[in-house]
């Protein structure tokens, strides 16, 4: 008895706290979403599923979608491609390799804020590199440009981001059996061909997770396309979560704002379970 | 992989990196006419530099948004702490009927980008009469924070052998006395790791700041920025823009720099676990 009253006392507060401001919201979202209704007005009207139509039907959701699926596919390649090279290139313990393990997750734990920040002001048509480099010669610059707006957030997200996958595939690449290795290349394997046969069927798990948290950082993105590009020119950069942000408090449509969760919560949920299969499973294991 | 061609691209990476801060380290320390006319060149004029974080600190609000940051983060951090560490022990060391589901139920939050239940968590917190006040952000902080806090605390009591436990229990501790004056201290280093995680993501938040705590009075330092960006109050004085942002980063990267190795080592152990 008196052991329950413990457990009960030492669980109850986070229950409680995570209950009220994670679960129930969570739950709500898709309540929510049955309504219309304009931001703090009590007024709330039920019009059952038809935001779901209105929202599906919407272009500037269209964009934001496409948006964040060819970040996902552009991102995710450039991502885990850079990071097992850069990874590989670090495996060799130089000083230079111990100063890039040291600064390569600044742009992670600076405030995303100020990696959007920075970079608007690095992509500035009047004092940015484009304009030290007198490249791309573009009227409105590179962030007033449909493309170049775009290839733009792609470029910021993944320098934000790249430090954390190096540093997974540089543990994926240690946790390598070295004797696998060593019998590719008596086998006569080595270079590209070992890496292709060897090392990287290996580092299936890594992989795994890296496309889980791929997926996890695509489907988070805010701040970088705020700051960075205000979503335009005219929504071209759109992305989910600025355009809930800009649906509920910027237009005042709560409902709408609700429903676009939803569909986040969705496309969220798929494409993690999506990234997972795509991976298949441990080679090592019996086919 | 070519011994030459790995140290040319780790040069490139690092410069890639490194670059951008340096240039807006260097740029806080210029006029605003002088980044205009010659963003490139380095700063003649130190004194330049004061008096740019000067007017960032005072007429930029920093101060205030400064003062903003390190109540609300600490403010959170002395709740969850404590709240987290006892769910997660308990949730390690006494399981019940249940309890894999209520670790399930935090683990689930670390699924899904937390803006997304935005709506309904800006309606709860106005009808509990929270919204702009510090305490409101400190407990939706508080909450959002407990998936990462119980997971790997969790992980770290989970580690500590029971026998620890029985040995102090046959000694005359309570089970309350054992946990705070025996397995909490074990725990330490995986407490130091939790708090130092938090400390950086809670002093960087940004999206449930802007929606939830967004006048004057109560935003914190990455609002305040922004906002000051968005709103190109500064448009003349670029010079102090720059000097706002070296204000937001620098604090980050002395936390980081000085405990570097376990916090790389949880950010590893975390994802090959999770």
């Amino acid at each position: 008895m008196k052991r329950r009253l413990f457990v009960l006392a030492y669980l109850s507060p986070a229950v409680l706290l995570y209950g009220l401001f994670v679960g129930i919201p969570l739950i709500q979202t898709f309540y929510y979403s049955m309504f219309r209704w304009k931001g703090l007005s009590k007024k709330m009207t039920f019009v059952g599923p038809k935001n779901l139509v209105t929202v599906a039907q919407d272009e500037v959701m269209h964009k934001a979608a496409v948006n964040q699926l060819l970040l996902l596919v552009c991102g995710g390649l450039l991502l885990i491609g850079f990071s097992v090279a850069i990874a590989h290139a670090l495996a060799q313990p130089t000083r230079l390799a111990r100063t890039v393990q040291t600064v390569m997750l600044f742009p992670q734990v600076v405030s995303i804020v100020v990696v959007g920040i920075m970079w608007s002001f690095l992509f500035n048509p009047r004092f940015g590199i484009t304009q030290a480099l007198g490249w791309p010669k573009l009227e409105n610059g590179v962030l007033g440009t449909a493309g170049w707006a775009n290839a733009a957030v792609l470029l910021v997200f993944c320098w934000h981001a790249v430090g954390f996958y190096v540093m997974l595939f540089g543990a994926g690449i240690k946790n390598i059996d070295g004797e696998v290795l060593e019998a590719a290349e008596l086998d006569g394997s080595a270079g590209w061909h070992r890496f292709k046969m060897v090392t990287w069927p290996l580092l299936w798990s890594v992989k795994k997770v890296a496309m889980v948290y791929v997926v996890a950082n695509v489907m988070g993105m805010f701040a970088i396309v705020k700051l960075l590009t205000k979503m335009g020119p005219d929504n071209s950069t759109q992305s989910i979560l600025t355009l809930v942000y800009q649906r509920g408090w910027d237009e005042s449509q709560m409902g709408q704002a609700a429903t676009l969760a939803v569909y986040g919560f969705i496309v969220a949920m798929a494409l993690g379970g999506l990234a997972t299969l795509a991976i298949g499973r441990n080679p090592e294991r019996s086919r | 992989m070519n011994r030459v061609l790995g140290q040319l691209l780790l040069t490139v990476f690092l410069i890639s990196i490194v670059g951008p801060f340096v240039w807006v380290l260097l740029t806080s320390f210029k006029s605003g006419a002088n980044i205009l006319a010659s963003p490139w060149s380095l700063p003649t004029d130190l004194s330049q530099g004061s008096k740019n974080f000067s007017v960032a600190w005072g007429e930029g609000g920093f101060a205030k948004n400064f003062v903003n940051s390190l109540i609300v983060t600490v403010g959170t951090l002395a709740i969850l702490i404590p709240v987290g560490s006892m769910a997660a022990y308990v949730l390690a060391k006494y399981p019940f009927r249940g309890s894999k589901f209520i670790l399930g139920g935090f683990m689930g939050g670390l699924m899904f980008p937390n803006f997304l239940v935005i709506v309904p968590l800006f309606l709860l917190v106005d009808r509990l009469g929270l919204l702009n006040s510090k305490i409101g952000l400190i407990l939706v902080y508080v909450a959002y924070s407990l998936a990462f806090t119980v997971f790997v605390l969790h992980g770290f009591f989970q580690a500590l052998p029971g026998e620890l436990m029985e040995a102090a229990r046959l000694d005359g501790c309570s089970d309350n006395a054992t946990f705070w004056k025996v397995m909490l201290p074990l725990a330490k280093p995986g407490v130091l790791v939790v708090a130092i995680f938090n400390l950086i993501g809670l002093w960087n938040e940004y999206p449930l700041a802007l929606v939830l705590a967004n006048t004057p009075d109560f935003t914190t330092l990455p609002v305040g920025v922004a906002n000051l960006t968005e709103n190109q109050q500064y448009a003349g004085d670029w010079g102090a823009l720059f000097a706002g942002i070296v204000i937001v980063m620098v604090p980050v990267m002395i936390v980081y720099l000085i405990f570097r190795e376990q916090i790389q080592k949880t950010m590893l152990a975390g994802a090959l676990k999770g």
